[in-house]
């Protein structure tokens, strides 16, 4: 579970990039961020993992807050960030046994994990190659497994699909729901609005810093009946913000 | 020529922003030339001292013009030594380069605007070796408005050559030997390339001013600046530079200056017909696509501890990245195999046996903790691996701040791992000069012990000034090391500092030794745990604000 906190994040001593949000990200379930571009979503996903401090309010996983205890809160989730150009010049199994060193994840395990999600993400012959040879693509599942490897019980994916072939971008969406099924948080950003719809138990919409919107799509579209498709809702409910 | 000005523009801003946040970015910057300036000092004091003794010893013959002609090829030679390692780094193996290939921009251009950021960089160096040279000739009354006017001048120009020499070189290399596309194999053979070309040169060099003495003593007998000839073998265009200088003469500067036009004219022409067909294809890094086996994957999957997997992945970076291997790593390894490869070149084995071997007494005892204090400042400092270490993260910074690892722990795989390469490079150098001054094992062991405690102490000093003010915004990894302020301050100190010391030995009666070392070691002990406490401090701190 995440809960934020009447959280603000002010930029430059004046622009509020955050405002009050309060929301609580239930165990169980897949949430979808969504909003435009600088609308707060990057912001808000490095406030809860700790690579920025609110300004305001406060931000608990699990019940440990990001802020008071880093460590215990950093061990509750695995992170895979917008950006899965990151150290290209390891191996990719080098780059997995590191995460999976930095989370202390048991050899036998790891070993049993490395073998399953080489196997999902079609990746068994590119593990012994640098991950600066990898096309995008690759390049964002290995990320990806780097998260899966230590197992962790919140997830949150910035833009997870990006790049992502139908079959990995499938798979993916599979362990989401799995994951969320055992009782687990998965917390995704994206801007695609028909995976949204697909796979969100709920969406917390985002726009200049506020939370305009958290709760079911069936909710949002019941209450703009008068509209025909999701996308045309988003406009809406976003240009009332 | 409005894309050459655009380019470098852009290419000069990429590589000298130093903040993530545009705030006390102006004031940290004085603040650093202020600090920078102050650490000069005393490495420019004996530089100026030994050039005043120069010019005063050459004047009586009328040879004062090679002490200037000195200092400039001291400056061109070490822009040529430097520039061959940072020259591949920035025209073929930077990021921005995949950038650069499909935009509508002349070869030349790409390069020209290229080889003017390398230019500017080289400045520091140049004016550190010949700004002391010029300044004592003015205190000495041979200088004039047309000295400094041409000096101006020739000042700008100097590393042109040098710059070119080593860019014509490169281009070469990368556009006829496919061999050295391959980044991993360019790592490992341009390593080799480096002491060749050192070695090579140092051997040339010293053959051009000992080899043949009658012509030497003939050269002195005619003075009028005669002996700057002699600079003129590799860089043709220094004694021109000199004499319009000395001089004053406007023919001699204008030679200089046309010699300098048509090394440009050479390099453009090499570019526009080298350059794309070198850097085309460059970046991709080769895959094996090979699958595991069993006994291999269980053989790698096995547990490690936090520091040890943090330590394993910062060496594979630096190793693995060309511009990190070539100013971090391989520079220390080749410090001393060029010395020793000098020294047996050049016959002075039979001379170093003749030196009387260093006494066994309790005053040499204690010189060898200041020594040993020596050189665990200079090798922490001089491969800049600590004082790098976190803005070599770039944009993988945030990594450091959502792993659960604290920044203690971090910052202390980081310290170990440049510990660990000052230390291998301190064996290195000391594992043959024993052999060679057959120091005794005592001496050995105080060296290894003392300078083991200076390195960490550099390195952490190193980390700290990174941590306070990491360079994380950058296009190239070379901005990261080469044009990072942070990595300057620790190696011209670590530089100055080892001098210093040892000179206050030398210059301080023997039966100070014992008390001068141990006070020096004192310090480099109570150092440690302070540097190391503020570094976790600092770290808690900065780290908050930086993204």
């Amino acid at each position: 579970m995440i809960e934020i906190k009447h959280v603000t994040k002010i930029y430059g001593g004046t622009t509020k990039a955050v405002d009050d949000i309060d929301i609580t990200l239930p165990t169980g379930e897949i949430i979808g961020f969504i909003g435009p571009n600088g609308a707060g979503k990057t912001t808000t996903i490095k406030m809860i993992t700790g690579v920025l401090a609110p300004d305001e309010g406060e931000i608990l996983i699990n019940g440990k807050n990001i802020v008071k205890e880093p460590l215990e809160a950093k061990r509750e989730f695995g992170l895979v960030p917008d950006n899965a150009d990151i150290f290209l010049r390891l191996k990719g199994i080098e780059y997995l046994n590191f995460i999976a060193d930095i989370y202390q994840v048991d050899g036998a395990v790891r070993k049993k994990r490395i073998e399953q999600l080489s196997k999902t993400f079609e990746m068994e012959s590119a593990l012994q190659d640098k991950i600066l040879s990898y096309s995008h693509g690759m390049r964002q599942k290995i990320v990806i497994m780097g998260v899966l490897i230590t197992d962790p019980n919140v997830w949150i994916l910035d833009e997870p699909l990006t790049g992502l072939d139908p079959q990995s971008a499938y798979s993916l969406k599979e362990m989401m729901r799995e994951h969320a099924s055992r009782g687990n948080t998965v917390f995704f950003s994206t801007h695609v609005l028909e995976v949204a719809e697909r796979l969100c138990d709920k969406v917390a919409i985002i726009n200049k810093g506020k939370i305009i919107y958290f709760g079911t799509l069936e909710d949002l579209k019941a209450a703009h009946s008068e509209l025909n498709s999701l996308e045309d809702i988003f406009l809406e409910v976003i240009s009332h913000a | 020529m409005r894309n050459y000005i655009a380019l470098t523009k852009v290419l000069l801003k990429n590589s000298t922003g130093t903040l993530s946040d545009g705030k006390a970015r102006k004031s940290w910057t004085v603040l650093i030339f202020i600090l920078l300036a102050v650490c000069f000092i005393p490495l420019l004091v004996p530089l100026y001292k030994f050039y005043e003794l120069m010019i005063q010893a050459y004047a009586p013959i009328q040879q004062s013009g090679s002490v200037l002609a000195l200092s400039l090829y001291l400056s061109a030679f070490i822009t040529f030594f430097f520039s061959l390692f940072m020259i591949p780094g920035v025209f073929y193996f930077s990021r921005d380069i995949q950038n650069l290939l499909y935009l509508p921009l002349k070869p030349a251009t790409i390069l020209a605007s290229k080889f003017t950021v390398c230019l500017l960089y080289e400045y520091i160096f140049e004016a550190f070796l010949t700004i002391p040279a010029v300044y004592a000739f003015f205190t000495l009354g041979y200088g004039s408005p047309m000295f400094l006017i041409a000096f101006i001048l020739v000042f700008l120009t100097l590393p042109i050559l040098p710059l070119v020499y080593s860019s014509l070189i490169t281009m070469l290399i990368m556009r006829f030997i496919p061999f050295f596309k391959d980044r991993d194999k360019f790592n490992l053979v341009s390593g080799f390339l480096g002491v060749i070309v050192g070695v090579g040169f140092s051997m040339f060099i010293q053959q051009l001013n000992f080899a043949d003495v009658t012509q030497m003593t003939s050269m002195l007998m005619q003075g009028q600046n005669s002996l700057i000839a002699v600079f003129s073998y590799v860089f043709p265009n220094i004694s021109y530079a000199a004499l319009a200088c000395i001089d004053g003469d406007i023919l001699q500067l204008l030679i200089y200056l046309a010699m300098v036009l048509a090394a440009l004219a050479i390099f453009l022409g090499f570019a526009k017909r080298l350059y794309f067909k070198g850097a085309i294809g460059i970046s991709e890094s080769k895959s094996s696509r090979k699958r595991f086996s069993e006994k291999a994957l269980t053989k790698q999957s096995a547990k490690k501890s936090v520091i040890y997997s943090y330590m394993m992945k910062e060496i594979r970076l630096l190793v693995r990245t060309p511009i990190y291997f070539l100013n971090c790593v391989s520079i220390m390894f080749l410090m001393p195999i060029i010395l020793l490869i000098s020294f047996v070149s050049q016959g002075s084995l039979d001379l170093l046996s003749q030196i009387p071997s260093i006494p066994f007494s309790r005053e040499w005892i204690f010189a060898m903790i200041l020594i040993g204090c020596a050189l665990g400042i200079l090798y922490s400092n001089m491969n800049m691996i600590s004082s790098t270490a976190i803005s070599r993260e770039g944009q993988n910074f945030n990594f450091m701040k959502y792993i659960p690892v604290s920044y203690i722990d971090q910052i202390k795989a980081k310290t170990l791992v440049g510990f660990l390469f000052s230390e291998i490079g301190i064996l290195i150098l000391l594992i043959p000069a024993a052999v060679l001054l057959k120091l005794p094992l005592l001496y050995g062991a105080i060296i290894i012990i003392t300078s083991a405690a200076a390195n960490l102490m550099g390195n952490l000093i190193g980390i700290l000034i990174d941590i306070i003010h990491p360079k994380l915004v950058w296009e190239q990894e070379a901005a990261a090391v080469k044009q990072n302020i942070n990595s300057m301050i620790p190696l011209l100190v670590g530089m100055a500092l080892p001098v210093g010391m040892i000179f206050l030995m030398f210059k301080l009666d023997s039966d100070y030794w014992t008390m001068y070392s141990i006070l020096i070691l004192i310090i480099v002990i109570v150092l440690i745990p302070i540097l190391y406490k503020a570094a976790d401090k600092l770290a808690e701190k900065r780290f908050r604000t930086l993204q």
